[in-house]
């Protein structure tokens, strides 16, 4: 069954491999390239899951997460995107309520069995 | 009158005549210049900006389709393959601008870096298919070294294992990042790399570019770090320094006396890696080095030596630390030394500064602690006050006092340490369940065995013999068996005087361990004891002194019967318990043991060669000038030649009268009939294989359309018969060009091989003449084509050599072939 899934990443060479990758087992893709897209987004569409990188334009993945569960209070499913070595980072995340998150260089496929776990949790 | 005097006006700056028009010239050039650097930057600026929109779009438009390329799958659908072989084809087009080239390049390199896993393997093999990987080739040829630089990087970046060979000659280049990046590269790219690098680098290997590499090698799948204690003698001393560092991480201590040798380095940063290398194996025999070399350092690495001390130390080194305490006036030298004292030996050193010397207790006299109780139960029971601590009650202690008390400890620690060694075993119990004890020389066996051999470390730990009701008993023992000796560990026998015969020579050789197995002992009742018997020794581990013999052997395998003959060993003393015990000299004339019987049945000495067993010195053979040569001709055939010798080789048989020579010959022809007939055998199992074998089909497999195309227009010229399965395999493939090409193919094929069966029918009939027999190479060449050469006609011969003439042979078709297909492949 098709999901709503939001891509929240300013890399689009990257976002465009993952949402063609997540479009072709048919899944609804919608790709923001920055925070302020991401709101944008949030105020209209409300999507079965959030993946996001945690270093974005305007508005950081850690930022997103606390957002979505303090001010939209929305329980929507949220992994992160970090970099070797942010751990840090992921950790704030976690304790802001990420539910899971995946580090560079990773595989496609990978992220994919990481959301379809999320969904059917 | 006074004030023109002292005060002349004088204009001190003359201002210029200039004419304003001029001025007007000048103010206007400026504006001029100025509006140019403005329109100037306002284009660059520009053009900059539309050509990064330019790049952006241009990886827009890319994404999908590389997208495309990396999650194709061999199992999709029908549409799905053609869209992907449009795009293929779309992106050769694409690729034919350099621009878009160098764009689609930067989209695969970043991509690189983010994705993992199988998207990453397909993602390099794009790389490659698209021949990207010629670009960066390209790169490496440029005079300009950040572009070279930028090759390298990208060749190692997507895994181009071809390119290792271009890369590891840019090692040793005179530009520090090429160099650098190529460093980088020739470790990533193949397993093997660092060992070359090790072996060739001349340049410093910066801190730096030492964690890239580490970093590199860690990430590495497979990785088996090779042995690098072969790098421990390099010439250049940053190797050295590395590989220590890579010995460290990768925990090999298998390289002891080279890192103990390094200590001696001239450079502190190696000195200080092999001290740390020291101090994390536990190397315990580095403790003389590092001693010696202590004085003439620097406080870093005296620090780090006595860091090294407080884990390797014993009680035996507090002497050495203490001079160090006393001698060395650097405050942290000192510290270290005194901690490194209380590391070996806990609470040696007790805190001296500061310490209230005169404390009085103001407690209230009704109460009573439970310290005091203690003190005072205890009291009666303490008689020797002069070794305890002084309690805080007493008088004060002054710091010579305090340092005259740890002198004492001290001594007495190291006394106490050498009586514990020299102490003999006086265990009157029954140590028949104890293990076989070995020496304390040989605590680091373990880690690393000794290769040495020396004689002064045969070390025997007797175990006392506990022998109930042995009076008037004889201890017989069972024979040691000289096949039991194990090398491998060590007992002490220093305490052993050695019995030798009278002809002796001192052992120069040093020996290490030697070990006579114990395996038990017996004690039989009511035998008497006879000193001239030969005693069995199961029971015992004997170990030697001092060995001496007729000889000087090798090694200590090379001791043989005659060597350990003479070696006789004496019991020092067998306490026996229980009621009795023998007479002093009559335990000794029981144990002196006559080795010779012991270790080796063969009594045999070593006799000096007398007149007749001398050695028969053959007499000289001199040849003459021609049979040298032939000899030395001989020799060449025998190392150079082979089975295509032999004719040769069985003329000079024929030819020769030499017999030494004639020997030889027959030797050499021995040998090669053996490895004809080795060569004949394989060479068989080849042709069986070969003949199964379809280039065509493998070079199909790895090829893209348009080169099967080229390879289905020079099937015809190259192939048989075998081929016309593949071809008609090929009529149902995906790609409609090739089912269309591979269908005309087959077609030509098919008459091709009818009209050959048709001349093979034709020549069937006519037997070849006799006087063309000879044509051995032109029948191989008719038998290759199915044609059998004793029934070709006179006519059809001349044709055929006229006709190769004229036409390529097949070899040579298939060589034309290939380099076609090079050329292809190679744009």
């Amino acid at each position: 069954m098709a999901k709503k899934i939001l891509l929240a990443d300013d890399d689009e060479l990257l976002v465009s491999l993952l949402q063609f990758r997540l479009k072709k087992e048919g899944h609804e893709v919608t790709f923001v390239s920055n925070g302020k897209q991401v709101k944008e987004y949030l105020d209209t569409t409300i999507p079965d899951v959030i993946v996001s990188d945690i270093m974005m334009p305007y508005f950081s993945g850690i930022e997103l997460v606390d957002f979505v569960r303090n001010d939209l209070k929305l329980a929507i499913p949220i992994i992160i995107i970090s970099s070797a070595g942010n751990e840090e980072n992921v950790l704030s995340a976690f304790e802001l309520g990420a539910n899971d998150f995946i580090s560079k260089p990773f595989s496609p496929t990978e992220l994919l069995m990481r959301i379809t776990k999320e969904l059917t949790k | 009158m006074l004030r023109t005097i002292t005060h002349i006006p004088r204009a001190l700056i003359t201002a210029p005549k200039i004419h304003t028009d001029l001025l007007w010239d000048l103010s206007l050039l400026f504006v001029g210049l100025a509006l140019l650097y403005f329109i100037f930057i306002f284009y660059f600026r520009n053009k900059i900006t539309s050509k990064s929109k330019k790049i952006a779009q241009k990886k827009k438009d890319l994404s999908p389709i590389i997208s495309e390329f990396l999650f194709f799958e061999e199992e999709s659908s029908k549409d799905e393959k053609t869209n992907y072989i449009q795009l293929k084809i779309e992106i050769r087009q694409f690729l034919k601008d350099t621009f878009n080239r160098r764009i689609l390049s930067e989209v695969l390199l970043d991509l690189s870096i983010d994705v993992s896993g199988k998207t990453q393997k397909s993602l390099f093999k794009l790389y490659k298919e698209l021949d990207l990987h010629k670009d960066a080739y390209k790169k490496l040829e440029s005079w300009r070294w950040e572009i070279v630089s930028k090759g390298i990087l990208e060749l190692t970046q997507m895994q181009v294992t071809e390119s290792y060979g271009f890369i590891t000659k840019r090692i040793n280049d005179k530009r520090a990042t090429i160099r650098k990046q190529a460093e980088i590269a020739t470790v990533t790219l193949k397993n093997e790399g660092i060992s070359y690098f090790l072996d060739t680098t001349r340049y410093k290997i910066s801190e730096w570019q030492q964690l890239k590499i580490l970093e590199v090698l860690r990430n590495k799948k497979d990785f088996n770090p090779p042995k690098f204690k072969q790098w421990l003698t390099s010439n250049n001393k940053y190797v050295v320094l590395f590989s220590l560092r890579l010995i460290k991480h990768y925990n090999q201590n298998d390289s002891e006396l080279s890192i103990i040798e390094l200590v001696k380095h001239k450079n502190t940063q190696i000195k200080q890696e092999a001290i740390q290398c020291i101090k994390d194996f536990g190397f315990k025999n580095a403790k003389d080095t590092l001693k010696l070399v202590f004085w003439n350092c620097s406080t870093d690495i005296k620090i780090e030596i006595l860091s090294a001390l407080s884990e390797i130390g014993q009680e035996e080194d507090l002497l050495f630390l203490n001079q160090i305490e006393n001698k060395e006036r650097n405050f942290y030298v000192k510290s270290k030394a005194l901690s490194t004292i209380n590391c070996i030996a806990p609470e040696t050193v007790m805190p001296t500064n500061e310490i209230e010397q005169n404390i009085k207790h103001n407690t209230p006299k009704d109460i009573i602690t439970p310290e005091q109780e203690n003190v005072e139960e205890k009291q009666p029971e303490i008689t020797n006050l002069e070794n305890k601590p002084k309690s805080m009650d007493d008088t004060p202690i002054t710091p010579n006092e305090i340092h005259e008390i740890r002198q004492q400890e001290l001594v007495k620690a190291i006394t106490t340490a050498e009586e514990a060694q020299q102490k003999p075993i006086e265990n009157k119990e029954n140590l028949d369940f104890l293990p076989i004890v070995t020496s304390a020389q040989n605590k680091n066996a373990s880690k690393k065995p000794t290769t040495e051999k020396r004689t002064e470390d045969i070390v025997v730990n007797f175990q006392t013999v506990v022998a109930p009701n042995i009076n008037n008993l004889p201890v017989v023992f069972s024979t040691v068996d000289a096949k039991k000796i194990n090398l491998s560990t060590t007992l002490n026998l220093n305490f052993l005087p050695i019995v030798t015969s009278k002809k002796t020579k001192k052992i120069t050789q040093e020996i290490n361990p030697l070990l006579l197995e114990v395996n038990d002992y017996e004690v039989v009742k009511n035998t008497v004891l006879d000193a001239k018997e030969n005693l069995e020794l199961d029971f015992l581990p004997v170990v030697f002194d001092e060995i001496k013999e007729n000889k000087e052997p090798n090694s200590i395998l090379e001791i043989d019967d005659a060597y350990i003959k003479n070696i006789i060993t004496e019991v020092d003393e067998v306490e026996i318990s229980n009621q009795n015990t023998l007479d002093e000299n009559q335990l000794e004339d029981a144990f002196e043991i006559d080795l010779s019987n012991l270790f080796f049945e063969n009594n045999e000495t070593v006799k000096e060669p007398d007149s007749e067993n001398e050695f028969k010195i053959p007499k000289a053979i001199f040849y003459n000038q021609r049979d040298l040569k032939m000899l030395a001709h001989l020799e060449d055939l025998n190392e150079l030649g082979d089975a295509r010798e032999i004719p040769l080789l069985e003329e000079y048989l024929k030819k020769e009268k030499e017999a030494s020579i004639r020997d030889r010959i027959i030797e050499i022809l021995e040998k090669f009939y053996k490895e004809n007939s080795i060569t004949n055998s394989t060479n068989k199992e080849v042709v069986v294989n070969i003949s199964d074998y379809s280039i065509i089909e493998e070079l199909f497999t790895n090829c893209d359309t348009e080169s099967k195309l080229i390879l289905l227009d020079e099937i015809l010229t190259v192939s048989s018969e075998k081929e016309v399965p593949f071809l008609i395999k090929l009529t149902k493939d995906e790609d409609s060009n090739v089912r269309k090409k591979a269908q005309q193919c087959l077609e030509q094929l098919q008459l091709k091989i009818s009209t050959t069966k048709i001349e093979e029918e034709i020549s069937v009939h006519e037997p070849i003449p006799l006087e063309f027999a000879f044509l051995e190479d032109y029948n191989a060449e008719l038998h290759k084509n199915s044609i059998k050469p004793s029934k070709i006609t006179n006519n059809q011969i001349e044709d055929g050599l006229a006709e190769q003439k004229k036409e390529p042979s097949f070899l040579e078709q298939f060589y034309s072939f290939s380099n076609k297909l090079f050329d292809k492949f190679n744009g």
